[in-house]
């Protein structure tokens, strides 16, 4: 380059015309200049050769995330194709409290900061300062507004946001809200808090809400079945949860997919034997029974007794799965599943049909109940309401003389009644497709007494579930035939047992028929226009080692219509305040619950005035009985 | 005829070899504008309207003899210490200083005309006097620079006041400030510095210093901008991921990426290579603008040309070791690259000026007047 040598030391203030620019100076500068570049390059180069794999994975890190894919969970559907249980996309919106609380404590700092710095100056402050303190206060305030916003959006109020985000500061994960609609979750999201995100979920509704709460379930927070057929069927409804990677920005919102892991498989649909419309009914005259008497808890079925389907099941308390704060197990407990209970006189038709089958009496036979009581000790006497005298066993059953089954129990041998019971499925769990059935109680055959062995006659010492005891009764409306129970729709009946003859079989559904005659102890459960057949029960509660003679486990089983059985309706209401009897209690409900089924089903009445002719002919000698009883 | 040769001469004037260089640099800087803006066209055609603004006033200047130009340095300085006085009474807030003045159809910041203004009143101070400079004439230049220097820092913008104290250095340095005095000067630095980060900065300013020591100490507060720079200029590695591929920008992880950290997202996506590239032009550029600093045919010229060339080479060096993570993040853009009107106008200003001092060879063959 042409530039000027440097002049000589001693000429160093030479004047004008000597153009500053020195030879050493700029290649001094040059050469730092050079170094400068060499600095930067060798930065570069260390960064992005040596420390690539590094950055490349923090880079990684910061971005692509694993996350799942939620499956759609399959419906419950009851038998003819209505919803009872459905999923819809929601969001789950969690946050980052110790982020969000570090950020608004350090903006609350810096505005304070500069407020004490303004205060301590006093008059002297500068504009600047001002104009500082005034940016930091509004940072501050915008912030605090945003989650002001978000605790509105989330339907709670600031106070409660503060205290669960001071609960969790220490961590970097919470759930702030799930099951937000997505248009909420775009609104929160939108307020650009740090770190807020949204997570694709489904949302169990169950349209049936309370009537048939008991029997579906419901799921948990983590959309995973953990009562009835929710439960059961678990894994047939979830399906399976699929998993990918992908592409987040750093407002935590994904940007794009990646890569499928593993692929989601929705959730298949579940049918159940439920017809709607007759739970509806069923729940309905259920828990208005059971407001009506005070009681404490109730339970209802109905079952086809052609293909031993369970059409509708209902409990009481109530409970209503789309609120979570009713889940609570005393609520939520299928009762007419999960509760046994004492089953008192609604076993005096099994007693009877036992003894018929097993050879013991015949069904025409009277049974000699006098004096009334029967006394096998001091302590332990089976007394009737009053002296029956010599009575016939549609008598027997409509008076529900205990001393009558008691002999009849005692006419048998014990391991043959047991081994009837047994068959009837006592004893054991029903497998109807419920998660919590009980299995019930009766103790083996070798260690009954006799008193043990009369007093199972009339159904005392052995507990047995409402479902279980349906299903022992299934044999008297089929001629005979032990269905097995299920609670999804079957495709084919399944192939039953066969418990008992059918004459036999028919003979004890006749006699049952004269428990709804008028004057006997179960005509509340009479339905206009059909034959009914059934058996009130009135058991004394066991509370404390004591049979209570005050409190009642009341309860109603019926077939009809008799002539060609279609349906068995058993009803359970325990301890009325009122009304504290199976005929008083329970009748009436089966009567609603029968009648509202038989309506629904369409099944032609068997006992019109126009048909009385027929039905003359097939009645049997337990239907003669003109002596009203009692 | 007149207006003619007058279009002519500006062609006569400018400077080919350098203007290439301008020109490939500022397509190149459309280009990652228009990845680090998130594709944003709006941003680009913006920026393309700063530059169109630029290259005109670039023409301009370039038309403005030495002379002329000294007889405005004093104007020019007095308005725009003026206009940064007026700044620290009124001016508008932006990103929590006052640095702006509105001037109803724009806004600009007064402390960018002092980039210019600067050098050119301490080159004309030295102009007329003996050089090597005397203790008194250094004190008096040193004075000129402090003065805008301080308004600067108060508003606070430290990256601009850098800038600025080191174009008037540079005037001093090439004056023939002598050794004893530099070395004595570069030893006090070290001192001036402790003093100054106890007594002198801002506690956000000293949270910057102190992160760049250690920036993954305050992972999610100040060492964030540090972190996330080092990983997108990083993960670029030695071919970078592509155009608009960089996902440290694209997902909103970089910080300020179509401002001051736009060699980030250029690192990311075109990697060490482009980076050696990128580099290479802006020597490229400085070389050829020292170089038509000495054929400047006056002291002020030459002291002014210098001191620009080596003005645009701090303000490159600051950029890059700020994202890189060796020197403070100071605010200071990446030159034509990063997006903002204000500082490519002054710096294709600056470059309008080094073309004007040149000797004008032909200039005296065509026009007899001069």
């Amino acid at each position: 380059m042409n530039v000027k040598p440097k002049s000589p030391k001693s000429k160093r203030r030479i004047k004008n015309k000597v153009f500053p620019i020195y030879r050493g100076r700029r290649l001094l500068l040059l050469s730092l200049l050079l170094a400068g570049i060499v600095v930067l390059l060798f930065r570069a180069a260390y960064i992005e050769i040596y420390q690539q794999d590094r950055f490349q994975k923090e880079s990684d890190k910061r971005k692509i995330h694993k996350v799942s894919i939620p499956a759609y969970r399959g419906l419950i559907l009851d038998r003819n194709g209505d919803a009872l249980a459905i999923s819809s996309p929601v969001k789950n919106i969690s946050c980052n409290p110790k982020k969000l609380l570090q950020q608004r404590t350090q903006l609350h700092q810096k505005a304070e900061r500069l407020r004490l710095n303004i205060l301590a100056k006093g008059k002297k402050v500068s504009r600047k300062e001002q104009d500082e303190f005034e940016i930091a206060k509004f940072d501050f305030i915008k912030f605090s507004e945003k989650l002001q916003k978000l605790a509105a959006l989330l339907a709670m109020s600031s106070d409660d946001l503060e205290k669960r985000l001071h609960k969790f500061r220490k961590k970097r994960f919470h759930y702030l809200s799930k099951n937000q609609t997505p248009e909420i979750a775009k609104n929160i999201l939108d307020l650009k808090l740090p770190d807020i995100r949204a997570e694709q979920e489904y949302r169990r509704f169950y349209p049936m809400a309370e009537s048939a709460s008991h029997l579906i379930g419901f799921t948990n927070s983590n959309n995973k079945g953990v009562v009835g057929i929710e439960r059961v069927k678990d894994q047939y409804l979830s399906g399976k949860v699929g998993k990918k990677r992908v592409m987040r920005d750093s407002l935590g919102r994904n940007i794009e997919d990646i890569e499928l892991l593993e692929k989601m498989i929705p959730g298949r649909n579940v049918t159940l034997s439920i017809d709607r419309r007759l739970q509806y009914a069923t729940y309905k005259a259920l828990k208005h029974q059971v407001f009506r008497l005070d009681a404490t808890s109730g339970a209802a079925i109905v079952l086809d007794t052609q293909t031993g389907e369970i059409l509708a099941m209902a409990s009481m308390p109530k409970f209503n799965p789309n609120n979570r704060l009713d889940r609570k197990p005393h609520n939520y407990r299928n009762r007419a599943v999960a509760d046994m209970f004492e089953v008192g006189s609604i076993m005096k038709p099994l007693t009877i049909a036992a003894a018929i089958s097993t050879r013991v009496i015949d069904p025409n036979i009277e049974i000699d109940t006098s004096p009334g009581w029967l006394k096998f000790s001091k302590r332990y006497t089976i007394r009737d309401a009053k002296n029956y005298g010599l009575m016939s066993l549609s008598r027997l059953l409509a008076k529900s003389s205990n001393v009558g089954a008691s002999r009849i129990a005692l006419l048998m041998a014990p391991r043959d009644h047991w081994m009837f019971l047994n068959r009837l499925g006592f004893g054991q769990k029903p497998h109807a497709g419920f998660d919590n059935e009980a299995k019930g109680s009766i103790r083996d055959y070798t260690q009954w007494s006799k008193v043990d062995s009369a007093s199972h006659g009339y159904g005392y010492g052995i507990a047995a579930t409402l479902l279980q005891m349906v299903k022992a009764y299934t044999p008297l409306a089929t001629g005979g035939q032990l269905r097995d129970l299920s609670i999804t729709r079957l495709k084919k009946p399944k192939i039953s047992q066969n418990l008992m003859l059918k004459p036999d079989a028919d003979a004890v559904l006749n006699m049952m028929e004269t428990v709804v005659a008028p004057k006997a102890t179960g005509k509340l459960a009479a339905i206009a226009g059909y034959r009914i057949a059934g058996k009130t029960g009135t058991a004394r509660k066991l509370i404390n080692k004591k049979y209570r003679t005050d409190r009642f486990m009341t309860s109603f089983i019926g077939i009809a219509p008799v002539s060609q059985p279609r349906l068995i309706v058993a009803v359970m209401i325990d301890d009325p305040k009122l009304d504290k009897s199976g005929g008083k209690a329970a009748a009436p409900v089966f009567a609603k619950i029968m009648g509202a089924a038989l309506r629904i089903l369409d099944i032609a009445p068997d006992k019109l005035p126009n048909t009385s002719i027929q039905s003359s002919v097939k009645q049997t000698h337990s239907a003669t009985q003109t002596e009203p009883v009692l | 005829m007149d207006i003619l040769s007058r279009v002519f001469r500006w062609f006569n004037q400018l400077d080919l070899i350098l203007m290439s260089g301008l020109v490939i640099l500022l397509f190149l800087g459309s280009v990652t504008l228009y990845s680090a803006s998130g594709e944003n066209y709006a941003m680009v055609s913006r920026q393309g309207l700063h530059i169109l603004l630029a290259t005109i006033v670039m023409l301009l200047l370039s038309q403005v003899k030495s002379k002329t130009m000294q007889s405005w340095t004093i104007w020019v300085y007095g308005l725009g210490v003026l206009l940064l006085i007026l700044v620290m009474a009124q001016g508008h807030i932006g990103m929590g200083a006052r640095r702006w003045l509105d001037l109803g159809v724009f806004r600009f910041q007064p402390s960018e005309i002092m980039k210019l203004a600067g050098p050119m009143m301490v080159a004309r101070y030295f102009s007329d006097r003996p050089l090597p400079p005397s203790l008194k004439d250094i004190i008096v230049a040193l004075c000129i620079v402090m003065l805008p220097v301080l308004l600067i820092v108060k508003q606070p913008d430290l990256g601009t006041s850098l800038l600025v104290a080191s174009a008037g250095l540079f005037v001093i340095y090439f004056a023939g400030l002598s050794w004893k005095l530099i070395i004595a000067t570069l030893s006090a630095i070290p001192v001036g510095g402790y003093f100054l980060f106890h007594y002198g900065m801002h506690a956000y300013q000293q949270q910057r210093v102190l992160t760049l020591f250690d920036p993954e100490s305050n992972r999610l507060g100040a060492g964030y901008h540090i972190i996330q720079s080092k990983i997108a200029i990083g993960s670029g590695g030695v071919y970078g991921k592509g155009w608009t591929e960089g996902d440290q920008s694209r997902l909103d992880f970089l910080p300020e990426r179509h401002t001051d950290f736009i060699f980030s997202v250029f690192g990311e996506e075109f990697g060490l290579l482009g980076n050696i590239i990128l580099l290479s032009l802006y020597v490229f550029i400085i070389w050829r603008s020292l170089y038509l600093a000495t054929q400047g045919k006056d002291t002020f010229s030459r002291l002014l040309g210098g001191s620009l060339a080596l003005t645009f080479f701090v303000y490159l060096f600051v950029n890059t070791g700020m994202v890189s993570g060796i020197l403070p993040v100071v605010g200071v853009p990446l030159p034509l690259v990063s997006y903002g009107g204000t500082s490519i106008v002054t710096l294709m200003a600056a470059f309008g000026i080094i073309m004007g001092l040149q000797k004008r060879k032909r200039d005296y063959r065509h026009t007899p007047h001069t």
